[in-house]
């Protein structure tokens, strides 16, 4: 079965083409599965949920790679054809949920909007639709929240909202990058149930862009681990995190608080992830890693296959298993 | 909704108050306000007759009060020059200037907005560079300065239209245009920025990402959100606009309330330029009052 | 349009990198308009009072007609333009930035104050200030210039008492967010003297605001300066201020004496633009939550 979303060898830079952000991404997703996409600030998890849309920010551009979307070859696209893509077959969920709606105009109006413009819909089936959206994500009282503003709600009531615009076009797939980041903790959670539940009834493919390792083991099948612009890491959630292979991986793993081990000092990983731009030489994680050895520092490893999964690194082969810590 | 209506009011009212107040105590300040509102040079048996009528002997609150019944029964004085009353004057002239700040008002907030919108949709070209720099040398000239270079163009130069008079849609064109000028460079400034601002904003990103066409996410997205603040500017000028329709009536001679301004200062005409003095700052408390509600309405975070 | 967010970003950031760079050449000429006021009796070549009514309408000197002796033309009287000019410069810088001073002195203390007090003294200032704000400042300068009479003197105090309205609006608004900061509630609980608190602890802080207003309003007071002089309620004549050269300047507007519009006129502007590009760079500095002020 062919991929619903294949990533082939991506690459982005910003500045017109000469400061790389993003280098050899290559990624599948199939339909109704739920890839988590893990990294730090300046990853660049952000970039390439923006590069699939083909809504990167000024003076970046895509330099190589190919990303196809149901079989087409979207770079052969024009931005009419682009358009008819998103909102509807590909749909995103952004981070903060208070200025991602505007604040001017109802709610209702601008989820009808989405029907509106992708199925054809006049404007009384589209509040229609949208009430049936908004009862779909389990906002209390949906017809009385379709004449209200966003200011009148709370975070996590706008995020639904967020997903219920998300989910009117019928989607094939739905990005979410770091949803949950600006909720509350305990909505959080069920925000998260909600996403995995509306994935379950309607089928849709999710990418979940996140830097919380706990949201990727819980909810994701596949998890790809993203460090300086390139995919570290990548395969089933259970291998990933259950024997991770890369060592930055094993870092943030390693790094979790757990509630089980002994008391002792919290382990944070030295230093600091580099800028775009600013790459060291060879392996990005080298200045950070007690494996780091003369090749680390030469050579960019290849994220090479070991197995179901897939890691980049020279020692991946010679990783010990980690301790277990309860 | 009622709520905020009452308070607004309320505000005004005071505002009113202390308005009259104002002139109230200012003209009181230096002693005699007979001796103002009467002719120069004048006898007296006169100015003790005046005081006597106004009651200048009489305590101070007692004084306020009738001042105030008399602005609110539309009794402001007679003028000394011209001896009728200074309200049917202002009202005979009203129209000329409501016609002239009208026009002015429109083409400068039309062309500011144009203007605008264009930089920001082109930013950084050629084209965004030459309209910020003509809005920013519209923001520094004086108008009346830039009425009288234009008076020496069109009409003594090219001789194409009058300088001064009314009556004649010829003589609108140079008033107008100096009037307003001042104000689209400062629109102009605001209204581009404003876009960018919403244009990056994120609102504006969903909108795109929801595959939205170009027109429906600057207009729909964008373009209401964006002139918030160019209506606070559209009220805080109407009143800028007032000054300036003072110095370029006078210098067209247009038959307006600035106008009448001037003649006031020319013929020391105390009762005429305290009156016009009141009278601007009553419209432009209800001016100020409209927009309030005005701006309510399009935002919901003011009025909910 | 794809392309405009990502241009919206970009250009913003880049104009942000370049909010960091002042405006040399605006500083350059308030610095020499400065200087000219300062050295007016030195640098201009002639009294600015002294008429020669066999040299009237003289025209620039690169004009047929004009002479090296006056290099920017005569005046209706025969007085020298280029002189009139050096010394205008001193009034309306001396009168702008005294204006602004005591605007800024009597706006500032009365902000800080309301804004610190709160209550009936602050409704009822700011009911005050809102009130002075509806009045158009030049109506408001006629008025008060109709009652105490045109001199100098009068006209830097009707600035000010119109002015200061901008600056207590805007000062107390940012003491009203400084209030809650922890270093006033602190010295509250130690029992400092509300005087001690404003002066030490809130004055410093609203400094940056009250300079940056400051250097915006310097081109409205100037222009506003410029308006009631050459209405005739401005600095009495002869004085060589250069809204009362406009005022003169009308009467060979229709012969087409132009250089006694045009040289004044682009004085003001200078000035005006001069003292406006500071106070946009300063404002990006300082103080980025100032909105443009009137």
């Amino acid at each position: 079965m062919s991929a619903l979303l294949d990533i082939e060898n991506l690459h982005v830079a910003y500045a017109d083409g000469r400061v790389p952000v993003l280098q050899g991404i290559s990624l599948q997703l199939q339909a109704g599965r739920t890839l988590g996409v893990v990294g730090e600030s300046g990853s660049g998890k952000s970039t390439l949920a923006q590069a699939l849309v083909r809504l990167l920010p000024a003076g970046a551009r895509q330099t190589a790679g190919r990303v196809q979307f149901e079989g087409r070859d979207l770079g052969g696209l024009n931005e009419r054809a682009m358009r008819e893509l998103r909102g509807k077959a590909m749909a995103m969920i952004l981070q903060d949920p208070l200025s991602s709606l505007n604040p001017l105009l109802t709610v209702g109006s601008q989820i009808a909007e989405v029907a509106q413009r992708h199925l054809g819909l006049n404007r009384a089936q589209a509040w229609q639709h949208a009430a049936e959206l908004l009862r779909a994500v389990r906002l209390a009282e949906p017809e009385a929240r379709l004449r209200e503003y966003p200011h009148q709600l709370s975070g996590g009531m706008r995020q639904r909202v967020a997903g219920a615009i998300a989910l009117a076009g019928h989607p094939q797939l739905l990005i979410a990058d770091e949803p949950t980041t600006a909720l509350d903790p305990t909505v959080q959670v069920q925000y998260l149930r909600l996403l995995k539940d509306l994935q379950e009834r309607h089928g849709f493919a999710l990418v979940l862009i996140t830097h919380d390792l706990g949201i990727v083991a819980r909810l994701c099948d596949d998890v790809a681990v993203m460090y300086a612009g390139r995919i570290v890491e990548r395969g089933p959630a259970a291998v990933v995190f259950g024997a991770p292979a890369h060592p930055y991986t094993r870092a943030l793993l390693g790094s979790l608080p757990s509630l089980h081990a002994r008391a002792g000092a919290l382990r944070a990983i030295p230093g600091q992830p580099p800028q775009p731009g600013r790459l060291p030489g060879g392996c990005s994680f080298h200045p950070r890693c007690a494996l780091a050895s003369a090749q680390c520092r030469a050579a960019v490893p290849p994220l090479a296959s070991t197995g179901v999964a897939a890691t980049a690194c020279w020692h991946a082969s010679t990783l010990l298993p980690l301790e277990a810590t309860t | 909704m009622l709520r905020f209506l009452s308070t607004r009011i309320g505000y005004a009212a005071i505002s009113l108050l202390l308005l009259i107040l104002t002139v109230f105590v200012l003209t009181r300040l230096t002693g005699d306000p007979a001796q103002l509102l009467l002719e120069p040079g004048a006898s007296a048996e006169d100015i003790a007759a005046l005081s006597a009528r106004l009651g200048l002997d009489r305590p101070l609150p007692w004084q306020f009060q009738e001042f105030v019944l008399q602005t609110l029964r539309g009794d402001f004085g007679v003028s000394i020059y011209q001896g009728t009353p200074v309200l049917d004057l202002y009202l005979e002239r009203l129209p000329n200037s409501l016609l002239l700040a009208g026009l002015a008002f429109a083409w400068s907030l039309l062309f500011g907005l144009a203007c605008g919108i264009l930089a920001a949709l082109h930013l950084n070209t050629r084209l965004d560079q030459a309209l910020r720099v003509i809005a920013l040398g519209g923001v520094a000239m004086p108008p009346f300065w830039l009425g009288m270079l234009l008076v020496m163009l069109f009409t003594v130069h090219l001789n194409w239209l009058p300088s001064s008079g009314a009556g004649s849609p010829a003589q609108l064109v140079m008033p107008v245009l100096t009037l307003g000028w001042y104000f689209s460079g400062a629109y102009m400034r605001l209204v581009r920025s404003s876009m960018l601002d919403v244009l990056s904003s994120d609102y504006v990103r969903l909108a795109r990402l929801k595959g939205l066409s170009p027109w429906a996410v600057v207009m729909r997205h964008g373009f209401r959100n964006a002139m918030i603040p160019v209506m606070t500017l559209a009220a805080i000028n109407l009143v800028s606009m007032v000054n300036s329709a003072v110095v370029v009536e006078t210098l067209f001679a247009w038959p307006g309330i600035g106008r009448l301004l001037y003649d006031g200062i020319t013929f020391r005409d105390f009762p005429v330029i305290q009156s016009t003095v009141l009278l601007s700052g009553i419209m432009i408390i209800l001016i100020n009052l409209l927009t309030d509600i005005a701006s309510a309405l399009i935002d919901p975070r003011i009025r909910l | 349009m794809n392309a405009l967010r990502s241009q919206a970003t970009l250009a913003l950031a880049t104009w942000r990198r370049h909010a960091r760079h002042a405006p040399v050449l605006a500083i350059a000429v308030l610095a020499g308009l400065a200087l000219v006021a300062l050295g007016a009796d030195l640098l201009a070549p002639y009294p600015p009072e002294l008429t020669a009514m066999a040299h009237r309408y003289q025209p620039p000197f690169w004009l047929q007609g004009g002479s090296a002796a006056h290099l920017l033309g005569t005046d209706h009287l025969g007085r020298d333009v280029l002189s009139r000019l050096i010394h205008g410069a001193r009034i309306s810088l001396l009168v702008g930035v005294a204006a602004v001073l005591f605007a800024g002195i009597c706006g500032t203390a009365l902000g800080i104050a309301a804004g610190y007090f709160g209550g009936w003294f602050d409704q009822v200032v700011m009911r005050l200030v809102d009130a002075w704000l509806a009045l158009p400042s030049l109506v408001f300068a006629i008025f008060l210039a109709s009652i105490v009479g045109p001199s100098t003197t009068n006209l830097v105090i009707i600035l000010g008492a119109i002015y200061w309205t901008r600056y207590a609006r805007v000062v107390r608004s940012e003491v009203l967010s400084l209030r809650e900061r922890d270093y006033v509630k602190l010295a509250r609980i130690a029992g400092a003297s509300p005087w001690r608190i404003m002066s030490r602890h809130l004055l410093p802080n609203v400094a940056n605001t009250a300079v940056v207003l400051a250097t915006l309003m310097l081109g409205s007071v100037v222009v506003t300066e410029a308006s009631l002089s050459f209405l005739g309620v401005g600095v009495p004549p002869p004085s060589p201020a250069w809204g009362l050269m406009l005022s003169d300047g009308r009467k060979g507007l229709m012969a087409g004496y132009w250089w006694l519009t045009v040289f004044p006129g682009l004085s003001i502007m200078l000035l005006v633009l001069a003292a406006s590009l500071i106070g946009d760079w300063l404002r990006d500095r300082l103080d980025p939550q100032l909105r443009p002020v009137q």
